[in-house]
Protein backbone atom coordinates (compact mmCIF):
# COMPACT_ATOMS: atom_id res chain seq x y z
CA UNK A 1 0.00 0.00 0.00
CA UNK A 2 1.29 3.49 -0.85
CA UNK A 3 0.35 6.64 0.32
CA UNK A 4 -0.24 9.74 -1.79
CA UNK A 5 1.44 13.01 -0.54
CA UNK A 6 -0.25 15.93 -1.72
CA UNK A 7 1.68 19.36 -2.53
CA UNK A 8 0.85 22.73 -1.08
CA UNK A 9 -0.29 23.47 -4.32
CA UNK A 10 -2.91 20.44 -4.61
CA UNK A 11 -4.23 21.44 -1.19
CA UNK A 12 -4.77 25.17 -2.20
CA UNK A 13 -6.28 23.99 -5.69
CA UNK A 14 -8.75 21.45 -3.87
CA UNK A 15 -9.73 24.45 -1.41
CA UNK A 16 -10.52 26.63 -3.65
CA UNK A 17 -12.20 24.79 -6.33
CA UNK A 18 -13.87 21.98 -4.35
CA UNK A 19 -14.74 23.72 -1.28
CA UNK A 20 -16.63 21.24 0.06
CA UNK A 21 -14.25 18.63 -0.07
CA UNK A 22 -11.93 18.71 2.81
CA UNK A 23 -8.62 17.09 3.31
CA UNK A 24 -8.38 15.39 6.93
CA UNK A 25 -4.42 15.05 7.43
CA UNK A 26 -4.23 12.33 9.90
CA UNK A 27 -6.26 9.96 7.76
CA UNK A 28 -5.05 11.15 4.70
CA UNK A 29 -8.61 11.02 3.12
CA UNK A 30 -10.33 13.31 0.99
CA UNK A 31 -14.31 13.44 1.56
CA UNK A 32 -17.36 15.30 1.11
CA UNK A 33 -19.64 17.11 -1.31
CA UNK A 34 -18.94 17.07 -4.97
CA UNK A 35 -20.92 18.94 -7.03
CA UNK A 36 -20.66 18.23 -10.33
CA UNK A 37 -21.99 20.60 -13.14
CA UNK A 38 -21.20 19.10 -16.75
CA UNK A 39 -22.05 19.02 -20.18
CA UNK A 40 -21.78 16.56 -22.95
CA UNK A 41 -23.01 16.92 -26.32
CA UNK A 42 -25.15 19.67 -25.08
CA UNK A 43 -26.73 17.97 -21.87
CA UNK A 44 -25.77 20.20 -19.01
CA UNK A 45 -26.24 18.21 -15.89
CA UNK A 46 -26.08 19.52 -12.00
CA UNK A 47 -25.71 16.99 -8.97
CA UNK A 48 -24.32 16.61 -5.85
CA UNK A 49 -22.68 13.56 -4.55
CA UNK A 50 -20.90 12.42 -1.31
CA UNK A 51 -17.57 11.00 -1.73
CA UNK A 52 -14.50 9.82 -0.19
CA UNK A 53 -10.86 8.35 -0.65
CA UNK A 54 -7.94 7.53 1.56
CA UNK A 55 -5.14 8.93 -0.44
CA UNK A 56 -3.53 5.43 -1.20
CA UNK A 57 -2.89 3.02 -3.53
CA UNK A 58 -2.83 -0.36 -3.71
CA UNK A 59 -2.80 -3.17 -6.06
CA UNK A 60 -2.49 -2.78 -9.54
CA UNK A 61 -4.52 0.31 -10.11
CA UNK A 62 -2.34 4.23 -9.64
CA UNK A 63 -5.87 5.62 -8.65
CA UNK A 64 -7.22 5.43 -4.98
CA UNK A 65 -10.74 3.76 -4.30
CA UNK A 66 -13.51 6.08 -3.99
CA UNK A 67 -16.55 4.91 -2.46
CA UNK A 68 -19.87 7.36 -2.74
CA UNK A 69 -20.56 7.28 0.64
CA UNK A 70 -24.54 8.58 0.92
CA UNK A 71 -25.85 4.94 -0.81
CA UNK A 72 -27.13 7.79 -3.50
CA UNK A 73 -25.89 5.22 -6.55
CA UNK A 74 -27.12 2.10 -4.68
CA UNK A 75 -30.72 3.27 -4.35
CA UNK A 76 -30.79 4.72 -7.62
CA UNK A 77 -30.29 0.87 -9.29
CA UNK A 78 -32.66 -0.35 -6.73
CA UNK A 79 -35.32 1.73 -7.48
CA UNK A 80 -34.74 1.17 -11.08
CA UNK A 81 -34.12 -2.65 -10.38
CA UNK A 82 -31.31 -2.72 -11.82
CA UNK A 83 -27.98 -4.76 -10.21
CA UNK A 84 -25.81 -2.09 -8.79
CA UNK A 85 -22.60 -3.18 -11.02
CA UNK A 86 -24.34 -1.66 -13.99
CA UNK A 87 -23.94 1.57 -12.23
CA UNK A 88 -20.59 0.58 -12.47
CA UNK A 89 -20.71 -0.11 -8.25
CA UNK A 90 -18.31 -2.71 -7.24
CA UNK A 91 -19.98 -3.71 -4.17
CA UNK A 92 -22.38 -1.98 -1.74
CA UNK A 93 -20.01 -0.03 0.22
CA UNK A 94 -20.70 2.29 -2.35
CA UNK A 95 -16.76 2.02 -4.43
CA UNK A 96 -17.05 3.19 -7.48
CA UNK A 97 -15.11 1.64 -10.66
CA UNK A 98 -14.04 4.56 -13.00
CA UNK A 99 -11.66 3.07 -15.67
CA UNK A 100 -10.48 -0.46 -16.66
CA UNK A 101 -6.90 -0.33 -14.98
CA UNK A 102 -5.40 -1.12 -18.19
CA UNK A 103 -6.27 2.89 -19.34
CA UNK A 104 -5.16 4.30 -16.39
CA UNK A 105 -1.69 4.96 -17.44
CA UNK A 106 -3.54 6.42 -21.23
CA UNK A 107 -5.25 8.82 -18.59
CA UNK A 108 -2.44 9.26 -15.83
CA UNK A 109 0.64 9.18 -17.84
CA UNK A 110 2.73 10.96 -15.24
CA UNK A 111 0.78 8.56 -12.04
CA UNK A 112 -1.49 10.13 -9.45
CA UNK A 113 -2.53 13.60 -10.17
CA UNK A 114 -5.54 15.04 -8.26
CA UNK A 115 -6.45 17.71 -10.34
CA UNK A 116 -6.70 15.22 -13.27
CA UNK A 117 -8.85 12.42 -10.81
CA UNK A 118 -11.12 14.79 -9.61
CA UNK A 119 -12.27 15.99 -13.09
CA UNK A 120 -12.41 12.43 -13.91
CA UNK A 121 -14.66 11.36 -10.63
CA UNK A 122 -16.94 13.96 -11.84
CA UNK A 123 -17.07 12.91 -15.72
CA UNK A 124 -18.15 9.36 -13.90
CA UNK A 125 -21.13 11.26 -11.56
CA UNK A 126 -22.04 12.97 -14.90
CA UNK A 127 -22.41 9.04 -16.74
CA UNK A 128 -24.12 8.12 -13.49
CA UNK A 129 -26.32 11.08 -13.46
CA UNK A 130 -27.51 10.55 -17.02
CA UNK A 131 -28.25 6.86 -16.98
CA UNK A 132 -30.32 7.36 -13.68
CA UNK A 133 -32.22 10.41 -15.54
CA UNK A 134 -32.43 9.28 -19.13
CA UNK A 135 -31.73 4.94 -19.13
CA UNK A 136 -29.35 5.27 -21.45
CA UNK A 137 -25.67 5.75 -21.68
CA UNK A 138 -24.46 9.57 -22.35
CA UNK A 139 -21.22 7.36 -23.71
CA UNK A 140 -20.07 3.50 -24.33
CA UNK A 141 -19.32 1.41 -20.69
CA UNK A 142 -16.75 -0.47 -20.58
CA UNK A 143 -17.65 -4.14 -20.31
CA UNK A 144 -18.01 -5.74 -16.63
CA UNK A 145 -15.13 -7.28 -15.31
CA UNK A 146 -12.96 -9.35 -17.48
CA UNK A 147 -14.75 -9.00 -20.35
CA UNK A 148 -13.89 -5.51 -20.45
CA UNK A 149 -10.22 -6.52 -21.23
CA UNK A 150 -11.25 -8.66 -23.90
CA UNK A 151 -13.06 -5.72 -24.99
CA UNK A 152 -9.93 -3.44 -24.83
CA UNK A 153 -8.45 -6.21 -26.84
CA UNK A 154 -10.09 -5.66 -29.64
CA UNK A 155 -10.73 -1.66 -29.65
CA UNK A 156 -7.34 -0.70 -28.74
CA UNK A 157 -4.46 -2.41 -30.34
CA UNK A 158 -1.52 -0.52 -27.87
CA UNK A 159 -3.24 -1.85 -25.11
CA UNK A 160 -2.94 -5.99 -25.72
CA UNK A 161 0.21 -6.22 -23.31
CA UNK A 162 -1.96 -4.41 -20.67
CA UNK A 163 -4.91 -6.83 -21.66
CA UNK A 164 -2.17 -9.73 -21.46
CA UNK A 165 -1.44 -8.86 -18.25
CA UNK A 166 -4.29 -8.34 -16.81
CA UNK A 167 -5.74 -11.97 -18.15
CA UNK A 168 -1.94 -13.64 -16.79
CA UNK A 169 -2.92 -12.60 -13.76
CA UNK A 170 -6.57 -14.33 -13.56
CA UNK A 171 -5.02 -17.18 -15.06
CA UNK A 172 -2.18 -17.18 -12.58
CA UNK A 173 0.45 -18.23 -15.05
CA UNK A 174 1.88 -16.38 -18.15
CA UNK A 175 0.01 -17.19 -21.43
CA UNK A 176 1.97 -18.01 -24.83
CA UNK A 177 0.11 -16.02 -27.74
CA UNK A 178 -1.49 -19.05 -29.00
CA UNK A 179 -3.55 -19.04 -25.57
CA UNK A 180 -3.82 -15.74 -25.32
CA UNK A 181 -5.86 -15.44 -28.70
CA UNK A 182 -7.75 -18.98 -27.80
CA UNK A 183 -8.88 -17.15 -25.18
CA UNK A 184 -9.94 -13.97 -26.70
CA UNK A 185 -11.57 -15.97 -29.85
CA UNK A 186 -13.60 -18.23 -26.83
CA UNK A 187 -15.39 -15.17 -25.58
CA UNK A 188 -15.59 -13.28 -28.64
CA UNK B 1 -35.92 26.04 -7.18
CA UNK B 2 -35.37 26.26 -3.51
CA UNK B 3 -37.24 28.83 -2.98
CA UNK B 4 -40.31 27.79 -5.54
CA UNK B 5 -40.64 24.88 -3.75
CA UNK B 6 -40.70 26.22 -0.76
CA UNK B 7 -42.86 28.68 -1.94
CA UNK B 8 -45.51 25.97 -3.33
CA UNK B 9 -45.39 24.15 -0.01
CA UNK B 10 -47.34 27.43 1.86
CA UNK B 11 -49.05 28.16 -1.36
CA UNK B 12 -50.63 24.80 -0.79
CA UNK B 13 -50.97 24.17 2.92
CA UNK B 14 -54.12 25.05 4.44
CA UNK B 15 -54.76 28.80 6.37
CA UNK B 16 -55.07 28.37 10.17
CA UNK B 17 -58.77 29.64 8.69
CA UNK B 18 -59.65 26.62 6.79
CA UNK B 19 -58.16 24.28 9.44
CA UNK B 20 -60.24 25.78 11.94
CA UNK B 21 -63.58 25.65 9.37
CA UNK B 22 -62.72 22.06 9.37
CA UNK B 23 -62.72 21.18 13.14
CA UNK B 24 -65.98 23.39 13.38
CA UNK B 25 -67.52 21.48 10.09
CA UNK B 26 -66.06 17.78 12.08
CA UNK B 27 -66.93 18.81 15.36
CA UNK B 28 -70.89 19.89 14.31
CA UNK B 29 -71.45 16.83 12.48
CA UNK B 30 -70.03 14.43 15.01
CA UNK B 31 -71.98 16.82 18.03
CA UNK B 32 -74.73 16.09 16.83
CA UNK B 33 -74.99 12.14 16.52
CA UNK B 34 -73.16 12.17 19.67
CA UNK B 35 -76.17 14.20 21.52
CA UNK B 36 -78.46 11.84 19.43
CA UNK B 37 -76.82 8.15 20.49
CA UNK B 38 -75.22 8.96 23.60
CA UNK B 39 -76.42 10.49 27.31
CA UNK B 40 -72.94 11.28 28.22
CA UNK B 41 -71.43 14.84 27.32
CA UNK B 42 -69.89 15.07 23.77
CA UNK B 43 -66.20 15.09 24.28
CA UNK B 44 -64.77 13.93 20.65
CA UNK B 45 -63.85 10.09 21.94
CA UNK B 46 -66.61 8.82 19.44
CA UNK B 47 -64.99 10.55 16.89
CA UNK B 48 -62.32 9.13 14.97
CA UNK B 49 -60.52 11.49 12.21
CA UNK B 50 -58.64 9.42 9.27
CA UNK B 51 -58.07 10.51 5.86
CA UNK B 52 -55.94 13.83 4.73
CA UNK B 53 -57.24 15.90 7.38
CA UNK B 54 -55.76 13.95 10.31
CA UNK B 55 -52.28 13.12 8.11
CA UNK B 56 -52.62 16.89 7.07
CA UNK B 57 -52.01 16.16 3.97
CA UNK B 58 -55.19 18.28 2.14
CA UNK B 59 -54.07 20.86 0.31
CA UNK B 60 -55.84 24.33 -0.98
CA UNK B 61 -57.48 25.22 -2.71
CA UNK B 62 -60.40 23.64 -1.27
CA UNK B 63 -62.67 21.93 -3.97
CA UNK B 64 -65.75 20.45 -3.71
CA UNK B 65 -64.30 16.50 -3.65
CA UNK B 66 -62.42 17.40 -0.68
CA UNK B 67 -63.87 16.52 2.86
CA UNK B 68 -62.68 15.36 6.11
CA UNK B 69 -62.90 11.80 6.70
CA UNK B 70 -64.60 11.13 10.13
CA UNK B 71 -65.97 7.95 11.86
CA UNK B 72 -68.70 8.24 14.35
CA UNK B 73 -68.60 5.34 16.68
CA UNK B 74 -71.94 3.96 16.94
CA UNK B 75 -73.12 2.12 20.22
CA UNK B 76 -73.14 -1.71 20.38
CA UNK B 77 -76.51 -1.27 20.36
CA UNK B 78 -76.98 0.38 17.75
CA UNK B 79 -75.44 -1.98 15.89
CA UNK B 80 -77.29 -4.58 17.19
CA UNK B 81 -80.56 -3.02 16.49
CA UNK B 82 -79.40 -2.73 12.54
CA UNK B 83 -77.73 -5.73 11.81
CA UNK B 84 -80.62 -7.90 13.25
CA UNK B 85 -82.59 -6.50 10.10
CA UNK B 86 -83.15 -9.12 7.14
CA UNK B 87 -81.98 -7.04 4.81
CA UNK B 88 -80.79 -3.34 4.25
CA UNK B 89 -80.18 -2.86 7.86
CA UNK B 90 -77.09 -1.04 6.52
CA UNK B 91 -78.27 1.22 4.26
CA UNK B 92 -81.03 1.82 7.37
CA UNK B 93 -78.43 3.14 9.25
CA UNK B 94 -77.12 5.47 6.62
CA UNK B 95 -80.50 7.23 6.47
CA UNK B 96 -81.31 7.25 10.76
CA UNK B 97 -77.80 9.16 10.41
CA UNK B 98 -78.87 11.27 7.62
CA UNK B 99 -82.16 12.15 9.36
CA UNK B 100 -80.50 12.98 12.31
CA UNK B 101 -78.15 15.61 10.49
CA UNK B 102 -81.10 17.09 8.50
CA UNK B 103 -82.34 18.20 11.66
CA UNK B 104 -79.40 20.42 12.32
CA UNK B 105 -78.59 20.89 9.10
CA UNK B 106 -81.27 22.00 7.11
CA UNK B 107 -81.81 23.97 4.20
CA UNK B 108 -78.39 25.49 2.91
CA UNK B 109 -76.53 22.10 3.19
CA UNK B 110 -77.02 19.03 1.37
CA UNK B 111 -76.75 15.80 3.13
CA UNK B 112 -76.42 12.47 1.27
CA UNK B 113 -76.32 9.30 2.10
CA UNK B 114 -75.13 5.93 -0.16
CA UNK B 115 -72.62 3.21 -0.15
CA UNK B 116 -70.85 3.09 2.91
CA UNK B 117 -71.40 7.30 3.88
CA UNK B 118 -72.87 9.78 4.57
CA UNK B 119 -71.70 13.18 3.19
CA UNK B 120 -72.72 16.68 4.56
CA UNK B 121 -72.29 19.49 1.52
CA UNK B 122 -71.29 22.67 2.66
CA UNK B 123 -71.04 26.13 0.79
CA UNK B 124 -68.19 26.89 -2.05
CA UNK B 125 -64.78 27.24 -0.35
CA UNK B 126 -65.71 25.35 3.00
CA UNK B 127 -65.10 21.46 3.91
CA UNK B 128 -67.41 19.00 3.36
CA UNK B 129 -67.65 16.28 6.18
CA UNK B 130 -68.04 12.34 5.01
CA UNK B 131 -69.32 10.96 8.20
CA UNK B 132 -69.03 6.47 8.29
CA UNK B 133 -70.56 5.34 11.37
CA UNK B 134 -69.20 2.51 12.33
CA UNK B 135 -69.02 0.00 15.01
CA UNK B 136 -65.41 0.35 17.03
CA UNK B 137 -64.04 -3.52 17.91
CA UNK B 138 -61.36 -5.06 20.68
CA UNK B 139 -58.57 -4.94 18.07
CA UNK B 140 -58.74 -1.52 16.89
CA UNK B 141 -60.55 -1.95 13.66
CA UNK B 142 -63.94 -0.53 12.68
CA UNK B 143 -66.84 -2.44 11.19
CA UNK B 144 -68.75 -0.17 8.74
CA UNK B 145 -71.79 -0.31 6.77
CA UNK B 146 -72.09 -1.59 3.04
CA UNK B 147 -75.79 -0.32 2.01
CA UNK B 148 -74.82 -2.12 -1.77
CA UNK B 149 -77.20 -5.05 -2.80
CA UNK B 150 -78.51 -6.31 0.38
CA UNK B 151 -76.42 -4.56 3.01
CA UNK B 152 -73.01 -5.96 4.44
CA UNK B 153 -70.44 -4.90 7.04
CA UNK B 154 -67.30 -3.94 6.09
CA UNK B 155 -64.13 -4.30 8.22
CA UNK B 156 -62.31 -1.07 7.86
CA UNK B 157 -58.92 -0.22 9.54
CA UNK B 158 -58.21 3.32 8.97
CA UNK B 159 -54.95 2.95 12.39
CA UNK B 160 -52.64 0.65 10.05
CA UNK B 161 -52.29 3.49 7.40
CA UNK B 162 -52.51 6.45 10.14
CA UNK B 163 -49.41 4.95 12.05
CA UNK B 164 -47.49 4.39 9.15
CA UNK B 165 -48.16 7.95 7.88
CA UNK B 166 -47.16 8.54 11.38
CA UNK B 167 -43.79 7.06 11.27
CA UNK B 168 -42.70 7.74 8.43
CA UNK B 169 -43.09 11.63 8.41
CA UNK B 170 -41.38 11.51 11.81
CA UNK B 171 -38.87 9.44 10.17
CA UNK B 172 -38.34 11.80 6.90
CA UNK B 173 -38.57 15.33 9.02
CA UNK B 174 -42.10 15.45 7.46
CA UNK B 175 -41.31 14.85 3.93
CA UNK B 176 -44.12 11.94 3.33
CA UNK B 177 -46.89 14.71 4.57
CA UNK B 178 -45.08 17.30 2.03
CA UNK B 179 -44.77 15.32 -0.65
CA UNK B 180 -48.36 14.37 -0.27
CA UNK B 181 -49.42 17.40 -0.35
CA UNK B 182 -47.27 18.38 -3.48
CA UNK B 183 -48.50 15.24 -5.45
CA UNK B 184 -52.11 15.36 -4.28
CA UNK B 185 -51.72 18.89 -6.37
CA UNK B 186 -50.29 16.95 -9.45
CA UNK B 187 -53.39 14.59 -8.86
CA UNK B 188 -55.73 17.37 -8.60
CA UNK B 189 -54.34 18.79 -11.91
CA UNK B 190 -54.92 16.19 -13.56
CA UNK B 191 -58.48 15.44 -12.80
CA UNK B 192 -58.76 12.00 -15.14
CA UNK B 193 -56.13 10.18 -12.92
CA UNK B 194 -57.85 11.43 -9.78
CA UNK B 195 -60.78 8.74 -10.49
CA UNK B 196 -58.59 5.87 -10.80
CA UNK B 197 -55.61 6.63 -8.14
CA UNK B 198 -56.76 7.49 -4.80
CA UNK B 199 -55.70 9.34 -2.03
CA UNK B 200 -55.14 6.17 0.79
CA UNK B 201 -53.25 4.46 -2.53
CA UNK B 202 -50.88 8.04 -3.10
CA UNK B 203 -50.21 8.02 0.54
CA UNK B 204 -49.18 4.45 0.64
CA UNK B 205 -46.82 4.72 -2.31
CA UNK B 206 -44.90 7.82 -0.75
CA UNK B 207 -44.40 6.15 2.11
CA UNK B 208 -43.05 2.96 0.20
CA UNK B 209 -40.68 5.31 -1.88
CA UNK B 210 -39.79 7.04 1.22
CA UNK B 211 -38.54 3.87 2.74
CA UNK B 212 -36.25 3.45 -0.56
CA UNK B 213 -35.03 6.70 -0.73
CA UNK B 214 -34.76 10.02 1.24
CA UNK B 215 -35.14 8.16 4.48
CA UNK B 216 -33.96 10.95 6.48
CA UNK B 217 -35.78 13.57 4.34
CA UNK B 218 -34.96 16.43 2.35
CA UNK B 219 -34.16 20.19 2.34
CA UNK B 220 -36.28 21.93 -0.34
CA UNK B 221 -32.78 22.78 -2.84
CA UNK B 222 -33.81 18.71 -3.10
CA UNK B 223 -37.20 18.52 -3.81
CA UNK B 224 -36.98 18.44 -7.45
CA UNK B 225 -35.03 15.56 -7.32
CA UNK B 226 -37.59 13.76 -4.78
CA UNK B 227 -40.54 14.39 -6.73
CA UNK B 228 -38.78 13.23 -10.23
CA UNK B 229 -37.36 9.64 -8.41
CA UNK B 230 -40.74 9.40 -6.48
CA UNK B 231 -41.98 9.50 -10.57
CA UNK B 232 -39.65 7.04 -11.43
CA UNK B 233 -40.37 4.51 -8.96
CA UNK B 234 -44.10 4.89 -9.39
CA UNK B 235 -43.91 3.87 -12.97
CA UNK B 236 -42.34 0.59 -11.94
CA UNK B 237 -44.75 -0.14 -9.09
CA UNK B 238 -47.76 1.39 -10.49
CA UNK B 239 -51.15 -0.05 -11.51
CA UNK B 240 -51.10 -0.04 -15.48
CA UNK B 241 -54.28 2.13 -16.04
CA UNK B 242 -52.06 5.24 -13.89
CA UNK B 243 -48.87 4.12 -15.99
CA UNK B 244 -49.38 6.61 -18.91
CA UNK B 245 -49.60 9.84 -16.49
CA UNK B 246 -47.13 9.12 -14.59
CA UNK B 247 -44.53 8.48 -17.70
CA UNK B 248 -45.95 12.05 -18.58
CA UNK B 249 -45.23 13.22 -15.18
CA UNK B 250 -41.71 11.87 -14.87
CA UNK B 251 -40.98 13.42 -18.38
CA UNK B 252 -42.32 16.91 -17.24
CA UNK B 253 -39.97 16.56 -14.22
CA UNK B 254 -37.04 15.76 -16.49
CA UNK B 255 -37.48 18.54 -18.80
CA UNK B 256 -37.91 20.80 -15.70
CA UNK B 257 -34.66 19.73 -14.36
CA UNK B 258 -32.77 20.36 -17.80
CA UNK B 259 -33.97 24.06 -17.68
CA UNK B 260 -32.96 24.02 -14.29
CA UNK B 261 -29.83 22.54 -15.36
CA UNK B 262 -29.16 25.14 -18.06
CA UNK B 263 -29.77 28.32 -15.61
CA UNK B 264 -33.08 28.34 -16.92
CA UNK B 265 -35.32 28.14 -13.88
CA UNK B 266 -38.29 30.38 -16.10
CA UNK B 267 -39.07 27.36 -18.87
CA UNK B 268 -38.13 24.91 -15.46
CA UNK B 269 -40.94 26.83 -13.83
CA UNK B 270 -43.82 26.22 -16.62
CA UNK B 271 -42.79 22.64 -16.34
CA UNK B 272 -43.54 22.21 -13.01
CA UNK B 273 -46.45 24.13 -13.19
CA UNK B 274 -47.86 21.61 -16.09
CA UNK B 275 -47.46 19.27 -13.24
CA UNK B 276 -48.56 20.60 -10.72
CA UNK B 277 -50.63 23.50 -11.68
CA UNK B 278 -51.08 27.81 -10.87
CA UNK B 279 -49.87 26.88 -7.29
CA UNK B 280 -46.55 26.57 -8.35
CA UNK B 281 -44.43 29.88 -8.61
CA UNK B 282 -43.87 31.27 -12.11
CA UNK B 283 -40.31 32.41 -12.43
CA UNK B 284 -40.41 35.70 -14.51
CA UNK B 285 -37.22 35.82 -16.19
CA UNK B 286 -33.87 34.17 -16.19
CA UNK B 287 -30.69 35.06 -14.18
CA UNK B 288 -28.68 37.10 -17.02
CA UNK B 289 -25.79 35.14 -16.01
CA UNK B 290 -24.22 32.42 -17.95
CA UNK B 291 -23.93 28.75 -16.42
CA UNK B 292 -20.35 28.49 -15.81
CA UNK B 293 -19.95 24.83 -16.49
CA UNK B 294 -17.66 22.12 -17.75
CA UNK B 295 -17.81 20.84 -20.68
CA UNK B 296 -16.83 17.16 -21.01
CA UNK B 297 -14.81 16.27 -24.01
CA UNK B 298 -13.30 12.72 -24.42
CA UNK B 299 -14.91 10.88 -21.09
CA UNK B 300 -13.04 7.61 -19.85
CA UNK B 301 -15.37 4.61 -19.78
CA UNK B 302 -16.29 3.83 -16.41
CA UNK B 303 -16.15 -0.09 -15.57
CA UNK B 304 -16.79 -2.72 -13.15
CA UNK B 305 -14.67 -5.44 -11.40
CA UNK B 306 -17.11 -8.31 -10.47
CA UNK B 307 -16.39 -9.96 -6.85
Amino acid sequence: MVQIKLTKQELSFLKSEYPDLKFDTGENTISGVLALNCTYKDIPIKAKYNIEFHLEINGASILPRVRETKGKIIKMARRKNINPVDFHLNNIEGEMCLIIPAKEKQRYPHGFDLKEFLLHIEEHLYWISYFDRYEKKPWKDQAHDYDGYIELYHENHSLRSEVKKALETRENRNLSRAELRRIIRNKK
Amino acid sequence: MKQEFSKFCKNIKLTSQQKEDAKTKYKGVCKKLHNSYYDKDYDGSTKYLFGSYKTKTNVRPLTENQDVDVLFKIPQETFDKFDQYESKGQSALLQEVRNILKEKYTTTDKINGWGKVVLVQFGVGKHNVEVLPALEQEDGTFLIPNSENDGSWDTFDPRKQIDEFKISTNTTNKLTAELGRMLKTWTKNTPSLKKKYKSYELINDIIEFLETEFEDGANYEDYHEVVKNFFDWLKRNCDESIKTYVETAYNRAVKAIEFMDANKPKEASEEWIKIFGIEFPKVKENPKSKNENRVIVTPSSPWCKLN
